[in-house]
């Protein structure tokens, strides 16, 4: 027990108290300096349910969570079959592939904010030198394109990591099972379907599980990129908060919107969980 | 032996930089002190010497920065008992930084301000900034400085808080032989203007070079149709409640930026670009735009990026409204950098000092020499562009400074909002005006 004492001294200053205090500043309107005078209740709260902002930050939030959930994963996973396939060169690939995540986020936020530029930029300069010049966008500027954008680049940081996730769990399944499925006249998809997903289970629900978290409380590229823009289009629940908080001198909000996205977390991931362990027992 | 844990204030306990001030200070004191005791026997002068320590915050702008710089190391030579500290910050991640310092309790002892009832006000109204009327009335400081209106902004219920050094507007900027290359002639009114803009679009040119991401460089052009309509003592008007936002001049002024937005004169994605990482200079240091709408720092800004280009600078004002309150002399813009000291400042006589270095003779030398208008006595720049600035600025009627810096954060922000929405067809005219109202109704109740 002596020996968790330090940890929990961590967790209980660093995160326990912070969130304790955010969630005391979420009932005063207080501007972030100065004394904290306004005791409001929950005004705040029903301020943030009534704000089409707040919605539409998290309805980008989820976006995201659909854009993680549904290519970072898959695509991951696909990658990762291929490294493991024993094709030649692989092992090169593998740390070609796995740079983006070692990046720096801004790095890669102003390095596409470069190939994105839409005078200048690599994006549009190769749409029109094959011929589709009707396809150049003002990528990060306009309201259609911005938020498809940067989570394109999202992906592109985040993919790698769930395919190295992935190809470490691809060589724990045992050679064996794929020899007996051979036996079995199991053509390449059956294969796939009935020996490598179910033995990835796991570990795909604890990758959606990550996903699902990070894309929650996401806020580095679209911060870089695209500030929440062009007119709040592009603007996710954590972008907002900074903003309310460091912008428009309110604290006491973004307090407010702070404890409804741990509130919101907690509850999709419990939820997650639970519906995992539930089937689980099912299938097994 | 045991050491009790000393009780200093109740509430708020030494943070470690405190600390390391204090024994910093301390460290510098004692042999000052033990220089003190030395003093018999040698110059008076050396009793005088300053020491402490005084942390500096100022914009990048590469031109005014540079005579920052050169006032700072001036300092430093005639006080080296000072631990001076000078940080030069970009302009949107300053605002920032500005804010988590001041409510960090960790402000810098001399920082850069737009002044204006927004921000500024906000912290002085938070007790956050040293009232400077008293100092500003001392020997060294009460004649420097012109025109009075320059202290207008930094100046409530009769005390200053914050001096002003340099001025600035927003005009257009574009390449003089450019121009007449393709015959592009001076406007007066919009109607003109735009057609001047149909004109470069049609050689090719993207008339007008913005970038917008961060807001403000779009609300230029909502600002200065407003004053150009409503006339430039509008937003006075809107604070004391003489005049609401829902007035038809400003819907007229959405309009009117409509009808500029259709033309389609500016860049592809201008919402998305970025001024701070020069998305939009690049353009006119390409040539493929015509011209852009921003202070006058960017001559010497371009004096450093693109110096040929610079050569060849010209500019013109906003074209006039017919039929609106103002005769086309106003200008958006004013004191654009005002210098102010933190309360909590250790060592206020150093921070002081430092004012007075940043304002003498020396540096107002400098800055005319760089071509930068400055709110100080005397100066007299060389430069021909510069020379014009300065007639600007005098023969200007009225000013309105950037309305992010002018009003309270809330409406500040409101207005940056509409005018981006306004820009890229996602609000209409009236609904800009009506949500400005109903955020001025909240703020100023």
């Amino acid at each position: 027990m002596a020996f968790l004492a330090p940890s929990a001294a961590f967790y209980f200053i660093f995160v326990l108290l912070p969130i304790g205090q955010s969630g005391l500043y979420s009932f005063y309107d207080w501007p972030g300096v100065g004394p904290r005078a306004d005791f409001i209740w929950f005004d705040n709260y029903i301020e943030a349910f009534q704000d089409p902002i707040f919605w539409r930050s998290l309805g980008n939030n989820f976006i995201l969570v659909f854009a993680s959930v549904g290519v970072q994963i898959p695509v991951g996973l696909a990658l990762a079959m291929l490294l493991a396939a024993g094709l030649r060169g692989m092992r090169f690939f593998r740390a070609v592939f796995f740079l983006p995540v070692l990046m720096s986020t801004v790095a890669i936020g102003l390095l596409w904010i470069y190939i994105y530029n839409p005078n200048f930029g690599l994006l549009n300069a190769i749409l029109g030198a094959i011929g589709l010049s009707n396809l150049e966008r003002g990528w990060l500027g306009e309201p259609g394109t911005a938020l498809y954008a940067v989570i394109a680049v999202v992906s592109w940081q985040w993919t790698p990591f769930y395919m190295i996730l992935f190809f470490a769990g691809l060589t724990t399944i045992p050679v064996e099972l794929y020899e007996a499925a051979r036996m079995d006249k199991a053509n390449a998809w059956q294969r796939f379907w009935w020996v490598t997903l179910p033995s990835m289970r796991g570990l795909i629900v604890t990758a959606s599980i990550l996903a699902l978290m990070g894309s929650l409380k996401y806020f580095d590229l679209i911060f870089v990129m695209t500030e929440g823009g062009p007119s709040y289009k592009t603007e996710l629940l954590a972008t907002n908060m900074y903003r309310q908080a460091f912008t428009l001198f309110r604290f006491g909000y973004a307090s407010a919107v702070a404890v409804l996205l741990l509130l919101i977390s907690l509850t999709l991931t419990t939820a997650v969980l639970y519906w995992s362990r539930r089937t689980n027992g099912q299938n097994s | 032996m045991k050491h009790r844990k000393s009780k200093l204030s109740g509430s708020s306990d030494l943070s470690r930089r405190d600390a390391l001030k204090l024994s910093a200070a301390a460290g510098i004191a004692l042999p000052a002190g033990a220089g003190v005791l030395n003093m018999f026997g040698s110059s008076p002068a050396a009793a005088a010497e300053m020491s402490g320590s005084v942390e500096f915050w100022h914009l990048s702008n590469p031109a005014p920065a540079a005579v920052y710089t050169s006032s700072v190391e001036r300092m430093r030579v005639a006080h080296p008992g000072v631990d001076l500290r000078a940080q030069s910050i970009q302009n949107d991640p300053y605002k920032t930084k500005l804010q988590v310092a001041m409510g960090a309790d960790q402000p810098p002892d001399v920082f850069h301000s737009f002044g204006g009832g927004g921000v500024l006000k906000a912290f002085v109204d938070a007790g956050k900034v040293m009232d400077l009327t008293d100092v500003l009335a001392e020997d060294r400081f009460v004649d420097r400085f012109a025109p009075a209106s320059a202290f207008d902004n930094m100046t409530w219920e009769g005390r200053t808080y914050a001096v002003p050094i340099l001025v600035a507007g927003a005009f257009f900027y574009y390449d003089r032989d450019l121009f007449q290359r393709l015959g592009i002639k001076q406007w007066r009114t919009w109607d003109e203007f735009l057609a001047e803009l149909h004109k470069m679009k049609e050689n090719g040119l993207i008339p007008i070079a913005l970038a917008n991401k961060a807001r403000w460089a779009g609300a230029f052009y909502y600002n200065y149709l407003v004053g150009r309509i409503a006339g430039f003592d509008f937003l006075p008007k809107v604070l004391s409640g003489e005049a609401k936002f829902d007035a038809p001049e400003v819907v007229r002024a959405g309009e009117l930026l409509q009808d500029l937005a259709e033309l389609d004169p500016f860049p592809k994605g201008f919402n998305g670009l970025a001024y701070d990482t020069g998305e939009s200079r690049q353009l006119l240091y390409s040539g493929k735009a015509g011209m852009e709408m921003i202070t006058n720092y960017f001559p010497g800004t371009a004096a450093r990026e693109a110096p040929e280009y610079a050569k060849r600078i010209w500019f013109t004002p906003f074209p006039i409204i017919p039929g609106g309150a103002d005769d086309g002399s106003g200008v958006i813009g004013g004191v654009s950098a005002a210098f102010a000291v933190s309360s909590s400042a250790e060592h206020p006589d150093a921070a002081i000092e430092l004012l007075d270095f940043l304002t003498d003779a020396t540096a107002r030398d400098e800055f005319a020499e760089a071509g930068i208008v400055v709110a100080l006595k005397g100066a007299n720049p060389p430069d021909p562009l510069m020379k014009e600035h300065a007639k600007a600025f005098e023969n200007a009627k009225s000013y309105q400074l950037y309305w992010d810096q002018f009003l309270p954060p809330a409406l500040g922000q409101a207005q940056l909002d509409v005018s981006q929405s306004l820009l890229d067809f996602t609000t209409t005219p009236q609904a800009a005006a009506d949500h400005m109202a109903a955020v001025a109704k909240t703020e100023l109740g």
